[in-house]
């Protein structure tokens, strides 16, 4: 048994940072715009086919290919920003809200009518060598999707606190308008965060789809997860974001160690209902914007 | 320097400033006075690009502004200290003057020395550098708002309602670095309701009711004016 | 006045024309026009949530599949009839609807979405696993039809057709003298803008659990319905996609109206007959619907259809999208 909760740790520690991935970028967009992008699953899945198609198709590396799926799904969102959310920017919450379940079931069912319902996998180019740390195995791939995920994340986070774009990002989020009298060109801003979001969903999709299947409906599920990790964490908070995502993970882990798998799903949604009862803005969330 | 023509602006199908005309020459204090709810605050956002005029022109330096996106009036060199002071509350005092200077395209160690410059005026803001701007008191936050936006380096300042909500001996202290600045060459059109602070430290003033331009001239004139004295000073 | 006298002179000539198409039409698209009814049930009860009262629930899926169940449940294994039932399921949703709401309606936007969406996976994942109860994933078998009164026979389509006529008439019926109250007054204001609602004294948290209570037994209302009408029933009718496809019907047809949710509903339920060829493309001609119409035409079918005829006629009509300020007003100051 303790091998398996050791085991079950590390299994955690990898979910909560795939979780991390999304749910950082899902945050941000909503820390920073205002707008809950309810289509964040279909980039991580839009990603995933990139990469897919890169690797299976033109045989192109892993890495590379990786990367590229970031910068095409990131100019992507960089177009859906501008052409669907920026529309809509003074409007009511709900529009994006909407608009955002709009553009998640025709992207979803788009690559489903071309794709077809078929199962893809993504070849990757590491061993089949194994880790062992303290009793608990992890792969190469697992570690190595482990380690990109810090990885980025300690780079977003420095961009965020010590470059001058990370203060612009900051200063927009806290009062938008003094953010423009500044010379800081909003519309662009906003564009960028979308791209960053979508860059980093699309990465994670990559990631994962390469450790499972890659299919037209794999977002469905993440998305919603990312939006309730952060409502979980406090939406806006990118260590909420971190946090929820590993408190998921984990919670994830050990309902399927002590229960069953199949309660998975449940204890997401009773664990922010519970949440939500006794801090209603998440755990990091600070007051009401 | 700045010049308004006829100018228009609505809130959705409200008209809220009626063909307003006025003009700011280089080195003037040139100050707008005016009630609550005149138009005040909605002509100066109108000037620096955050609300759309629905008519009329506004020309800086020669150059239409009023199409253009606020970052490049910023760039044009308009600052613009807004009403309520707007500081980035989770940001430091230092990282608040340091968004001061985002659209410089000098030197680091350019931007570096005018940040010094600003300590130097403003003592009080170099004890608390690293303080959350959001945690200091409504004078010190203007005080915050003025140094950011003479980071800029602005040719012209646009100053909403610096008085209001501050005690009495800063508004005082505020006034004369106002002036102090003027008197340095910058050019500065400055909103207030504060009308007798405003009228003594400008050389011209307009007076704003309603979206309309109703008086102006020359503030010493105003300052003497039956119908000023009576509405705006208390006489 | 005329304008009235036409109105009503259409509705009463709609009416007419409704009740005589089962001679009409042929049993595939009066099967057809039954679930258009029942979903139109089914979505009134959502537009007193989105589009009066301004509040994006998910869990009305989940209200609908309490109520098929609670009635299919009571007409299989406890034996009673269906007329004794949709009271009963009627109420069950509604108290949990209550129940749900009293901690959920505090929320705002948003979060109220993600945790009524929460509630209405809850109660489905519960449905699935709870065999002994609801028959988990095989669901209910052999719900009986309702049993006869009046000469009618429920088995036969075109007979069930007249219930659930007079049931959706009688629903929109009600939510129109709902909207048209101070209540409903009170849902607009608070729809348009909170804050001000509050401000003018409108208790608008009991306004809030009101509409989502009566929503909810309305939604209740509506799965018994279903039950019986279709005789099975499984979990697999009450998901999250389903959730989607009622919240499309509100909108795309114009929320916040009377008629659009009718409009959407039928549009959408006919759509895939009409594209048969395309259907494969159903969902993906949704989705692009749902983005097209928040950005061009918020106000739905019903919106374009309107701008349409006040083109035409060159009149100003009286905006049913208010601002709400003169609803709050009135319904503010006689203190509810």
């Amino acid at each position: 048994m303790g091998d398996q909760i050791i085991q079950s740790i590390l299994d955690g520690l990898v979910s909560g940072s795939i979780y991390g991935l999304m749910a950082i970028g899902f945050t941000l967009v909503f820390g920073i715009m205002h707008v809950i992008n309810l289509a964040h699953g279909e980039l991580y899945m839009l990603g995933a086919f990139t990469t897919f198609i890169m690797v299976g198709v033109y045989q192109i590396n892993f890495f590379v290919a990786i990367l590229a799926a970031m910068l095409i799904v990131g100019g992507l969102g960089f177009l859906i920003e501008r052409y669907i959310f920026r529309p809509l920017r003074n409007t009511a919450m709900l529009n994006t809200l909407l608009a955002s379940i709009g553009l998640s079931i025709f992207i979803s069912n788009l690559v489903l009518k071309i794709a077809g319902t078929g199962m893809r996998s993504i070849p990757t180019p590491f061993s089949d060598k194994s880790f062992t740390i303290i009793g608990a195995t992890i792969s190469t791939h697992r570690l190595m999707v482990l380690l990109l995920t810090a990885l980025l994340v300690a780079v977003l986070f420095w961009v965020i606190k010590f470059t001058k774009f990370g203060r612009s990002l900051r200063a927009t989020s806290q009062d938008q308008d003094a953010s423009a009298l500044m010379g800081v060109n909003i519309n662009l801003t906003y564009g960028l965060v979308f791209a960053i979001s979508a860059g980093m969903a699309a990465m994670a999709g990559g990631l994962i789809g390469s450790l499972y299947v890659v299919d037209p409906t794999m977002g469905l599920g993440p998305g919603l997860k990312a939006f309730i990790i952060v409502i979980l964490g406090g939406m806006g908070s990118v260590v909420g974001a971190i946090v929820g995502a590993f408190v998921m993970g984990y919670a994830e882990t050990f309902t399927s160690l002590f229960w069953a798998a199949s309660y998975q799903d449940l204890v997401g949604y009773i664990l922010l209902i519970l949440v939500l009862l006794l801090k209603p803005n998440g755990l990091f969330g600070g007051a009401k914007r | 320097m700045l010049k308004i023509e006829n100018l228009q602006v609505h809130y959705d199908k409200v008209q809220v400033i009626h063909d307003v005309s006025l003009e700011v020459n280089e080195g003037e204090i040139v100050t707008l006075i005016g009630s609550n709810g005149a138009g005040k605050t909605t002509l100066l956002r109108t000037i620096s690009g955050i609300k759309r005029a629905s008519g009329g022109s506004i020309t800086f330096m020669g150059e239409p502004i009023h199409q253009m996106t606020s970052h490049k009036i910023v760039e044009m060199g308009i600052g613009h200290v807004p009403e309520g002071r707007h500081v980035f509350p989770d940001m430091s005092v230092y990282e608040n003057l340091q968004m001061g200077a985002f659209r410089r395209k000098d030197s680091q160690a350019a931007i570096k020395k005018d940040l010094e410059h600003i300590f130097d005026l403003f003592p009080r803001l170099k004890e608390r550098s690293q303080q959350m701007a959001g945690t200091m008191s409504g004078g010190e936050q203007q005080m915050l708002a003025i140094g950011r936006a003479i980071m800029a380096k602005p040719k012209l300042f646009l100053f909403d309602e610096p008085s209001l909500g501050i005690a009495p001996i800063i508004v005082a202290e505020i006034f004369k670095m106002i002036k102090k600045m003027n008197e340095e060459g910058s050019t500065i059109l400055l909103v207030e309701q504060n009308a007798n602070a405003a009228l003594k430290i400008s050389d011209r003033a307009y007076i704003l009711e309603t979206g309309k331009i109703g008086l102006e001239g020359q503030s010493s004139d105003l300052l003497n004016d039956d119908r000023v004295r009576k509405i705006y000073l208390g006489f | 006045m005329n304008n009235n006298r036409m109105k009503i002179g259409t509705i009463i000539a709609v009416l007419v024309v409704l009740s005589v198409l089962p001679f009409l039409l042929d049993s595939y698209l009066i099967h057809i026009l039954n679930q258009i009814g029942i979903w139109v049930i089914l979505t009134a009860s959502l537009n007193l949530m989105v589009g009066y009262t301004g509040q994006l629930s998910f869990a009305h899926v989940g209200l609908f599949a309490v109520g098929a169940y609670t009635s299919a449940i009571l007409t299989t294994s406890a034996g009673f009839s269906f007329w004794t039932s949709f009271p009963i399921a009627a109420i069950v949703a509604g108290v949990l609807g209550f129940i749900i709401g009293l901690p959920v309606l505090r929320f705002k936007t948003h979060f109220f979405a993600i945790v009524t969406l929460g509630f209405g996976e809850i109660i489905r994942l519960t449905i699935y696993n709870w065999r002994d109860l609801t028959g988990g994933p095989n669901g209910i078998y052999n719900i009986p039809f309702p049993t006869n009164i009046l000469g009618l026979d429920f088995a036969l389509r075109e007979h069930f057709y007249y219930l659930i006529l007079i049931s959706a008439v009688l629903v929109v019926l009600f939510v129109k003298l709902l909207i048209g109250s101070r209540t409903g007054k009170a849902m607009i204001a608070i729809r348009e803008n909170e804050n001000f609602a509050l401000f003018v004294g409108i208790n608008t948290w009991k306004v809030k659990i009101f509409a989502f209570t009566l929503s909810a037994a309305l939604a209740g209302f509506a799965g018994s319905l279903y039950a019986s009408y279709n005789s099975y029933i499984s979990p697999y009718s009450f998901t999250v996609s389903e959730s989607v496809s009622i919240l499309l019907m509100v909108i795309i047809g114009g929320m916040g109206t009377i008629i659009g949710p009718i409009l959407g509903t039928t549009f959408l339920i006919f759509l895939p007959e009409l594209l048969r060829s395309v259907s494969e493309w159903r969902m993906v001609i949704y989705g692009g619907l749902l983005v097209l119409t928040i950005m061009f035409m918020r106000d739905g079918i019903l919106g374009l259809i309107k701008s349409f005829v006040r083109k035409k006629k060159h009149h100003s009509e009286k905006n049913l999208l208010s601002t709400g300020k003169e609803e709050a007003a009135i319904a503010g100051s006689e203190r509810n």
